[in-house]
């Protein structure tokens, strides 16, 4: 996550965005690793226990930028991607919001081995940075909220749905899930 | 000038479900707060392997997860559901009034179900599957949020804010956002954190954990108690009541587990609290101060409310009533805020004290700290300041506002 939040910054116009992280899984390797120190009551090395919070891309990424800004981290399952970029446009479009845009960054690691054969675990790993500024009404991308269906394209996650669609050139994208729709219109 | 006693903005914290060491109701908490009950926070030697030291515990009993929910059972989810009870009601309304697609979910942990996990790994077999036991939602932060979708029927945006310990407050931002875009009507939005080994564990790492109950501010101060604890509110975009008149977040940018040692960080947030709600510092009547106990928060934290504030605003930290919840600290917080709102007494506010050793370290600037049976003299409408500052160094800083009754 930190590799493509440092590769998309160079875009920004000013160097200090907002900025959400939003991962489903956040640093699950460092987590399992602790959870089998615990398993034999081993003691926790500060330093890894202090790197398993779900803000450490986002901690870390504030001190390489030295960027003083609002950051959040979020997790949402299946629609970690959906919701941070919702996070991500409430930040540039809130009351408090701000002119330069938000660093949207999201990702996951590929699941460590003692997980990796189980149902529920997803394949790969990935990560994706986008750089968000506010738009006027007749240009840009819009985002809306429908009703949620069955169905919706689980084969790879999300956030790369997204960018399939953003570097096609389609006008819309639905990423459908069983409560929720989101819908991707270029303007 | 006609002062007005309504607070007219649009985000309003409209019912509260409280769940930590002092009780399992908001007013079992308020009465606890303010009377200075004998401290909740008690021994267990269950957690750190060798050592006996001091958490604040939920000693009530918890609500079982139900039945169909079963792949999210879990104490951290039980506390949410203790505290998700109380505003069932006001929840079901809000749903049934905008629509379940209106009524979002907006949470805040550091812990998610990681307990549960931890005793899975313990069963495993040496280089075995960890087993059935087991479940990814479990350590996923995500799992609190689809919990209380489920258990409210809301079908908004639902997600977890997972920013260490100032997920909470940083939630409840959040939601209001979600709340002034008018992307929801309303939302179900707090924090949720449990006690486990591995926060215990790791903060013992960290030499951040206090022999006795914490003692914040003082020269002896030597760390922390951990807590647990579930705040949640029901969010509405409408006047009156308890609002949520200002928000500021930063990010110190210093080190990913020690705060900034001047409070610039801190500082940055409460100032942009402070803009936001278009508030000045002289109408601040109480400051819920972050408050750990270790040596590096109160010292940054102390410089940082004595740069914006003088040592004129009352503060207090209210850890050492129920340890630090970590994520959940900053909805916990904001929950005795709303209380100190919500018991107004005429023109005075009840403010909860700070209890300590009483030998205040000199070698920070002065803070007007609440002495038992304080009181703050307030106008029409009355303002207070809840600080969070979590690992990764991050800030947050929420204003809440209310008129009189």
């Amino acid at each position: 996550m930190l590799h493509v939040a440092n590769e998309s910054i160079p875009d920004l116009r000013r160097s200090a965005p907002k900025s959400v992280f939003a991962s489903c899984y956040g640093s699950i390797s460092t987590m399992l690793g602790m959870l089998e120190e615990l398993a034999v009551d081993a003691p926790l090395s500060p330093s890894r226990f202090s790197h398993s919070v779900h803000n450490t891309q986002a901690g870390l990424f504030s001190i390489w930028a030295n960027n003083h800004q609002a950051s959040n981290s979020i997790a949402a399952g299946d629609e970690t991607f959906a919701h941070g970029f919702l996070e991500a446009v409430s930040l540039i479009q809130s009351k408090a919001g701000a002119e330069e845009g938000a660093l949207f960054v999201t990702g996951d690691e590929s699941m460590p081995a003692v997980v990796a054969d189980r149902s529920d675990a997803p394949e790969g790993a990935y990560a994706l940075s986008l750089v968000l500024e506010p738009s006027n009404e007749d240009c840009g991308i819009k985002l809306s909220i429908e009703a949620g269906a069955a169905g919706g394209d689980t084969s790879i996650p999300d956030a790369l749905l997204f960018l399939r669609w953003f570097l096609s050139g389609e006008s819309t994208l639905r990423l459908v899930h069983p409560l929720r729709t989101w819908v991707w219109t270029r303007v | 000038m006609i002062e007005s006693s309504k607070v007219e903005y649009g985000c309003r914290l409209a019912d509260l479900g409280l769940v930590t060491a002092l009780g399992s109701t908001p007013a079992e908490n308020w009465t606890r707060l303010v009377n200075e009950d004998p401290v909740r926070i008690c021994l267990r030697d269950d957690l750190i392997p060798g050592e006996s030291l001091k958490f604040g515990s939920v000693s009530d009993e918890l609500p079982p997860i139900p039945e169909h929910l079963q792949r999210y059972a879990g104490r951290n989810n039980q506390l949410a559901l203790a505290a998700y009870e109380t505003i069932a009601d006001s929840a079901r309304l809000a749903i049934a009034k905008y629509g379940a697609h209106r009524v979002g979910v907006v949470v805040g942990s550091s812990t998610a179900c990681v307990a549960e996990a931890e005793l899975a790994f313990r069963k495993r077999q040496p280089e075995g599957d960890v087993g059935a036991d087991f479940a990814l939602v479990q350590i996923s932060y995500g799992g609190l949020s689809e919990f209380l979708q489920e258990i409210s029927g809301a079908a908004g945006p639902c997600y977890a804010l997972s920013t260490a310990c100032s997920s909470g407050a940083k939630a409840i931002a959040a939601a209001r956002r979600l709340l002034d875009l008018g992307i929801c009507d309303a939302v179900i939005s707090g924090a949720v954190d449990s006690l486990c080994k591995l926060t215990s564990n790791g903060f013992r790492a960290l030499q951040a954990l206090s022999k006795d109950v914490s003692n914040p501010m003082s020269v002896s101060r030597d760390g922390l108690n951990l807590g647990e604890g579930a705040a949640l509110f029901l969010l509405l975009r409408e006047p009156g009541g308890v609002q949520v008149l200002g928000a500021g977040e930063s990010s110190d940018a210093h080190h990913i587990s020690a705060p900034s040692p001047d409070g610039s960080g801190a500082y940055r947030a409460m100032e942009a609290s402070l803009a936001d709600s278009g508030l000045g510092v002289s109408e601040i009547a109480y400051l819920n101060l972050h408050g750990t106990g270790t040596p590096q928060n109160d010292a940054m934290e102390s410089a940082a409310v004595h740069r914006l504030f003088g040592s004129r605003v009352p503060c207090s930290s209210t850890k050492p009533f129920v340890g630090h919840t970590l994520g959940a600290s900053g909805a916990v917080e904001a929950a005795f805020c709303w209380l100190v709102l919500a018991s107004r007494v005429g023109n005075e506010l009840i403010l909860p004290p700070h209890v300590f050793d009483g030998e205040y370290d000199s070698s920070m600037p002065e803070l007007s700290l609440v002495s038992r049976g304080d009181r703050a003299k307030v106008s029409a409408v009355a303002s207070v300041m809840s600080n969070s500052f979590g690992f990764g160094g991050s800030n947050c800083s929420l204003i809440f506002s209310a008129g009189a009754a």
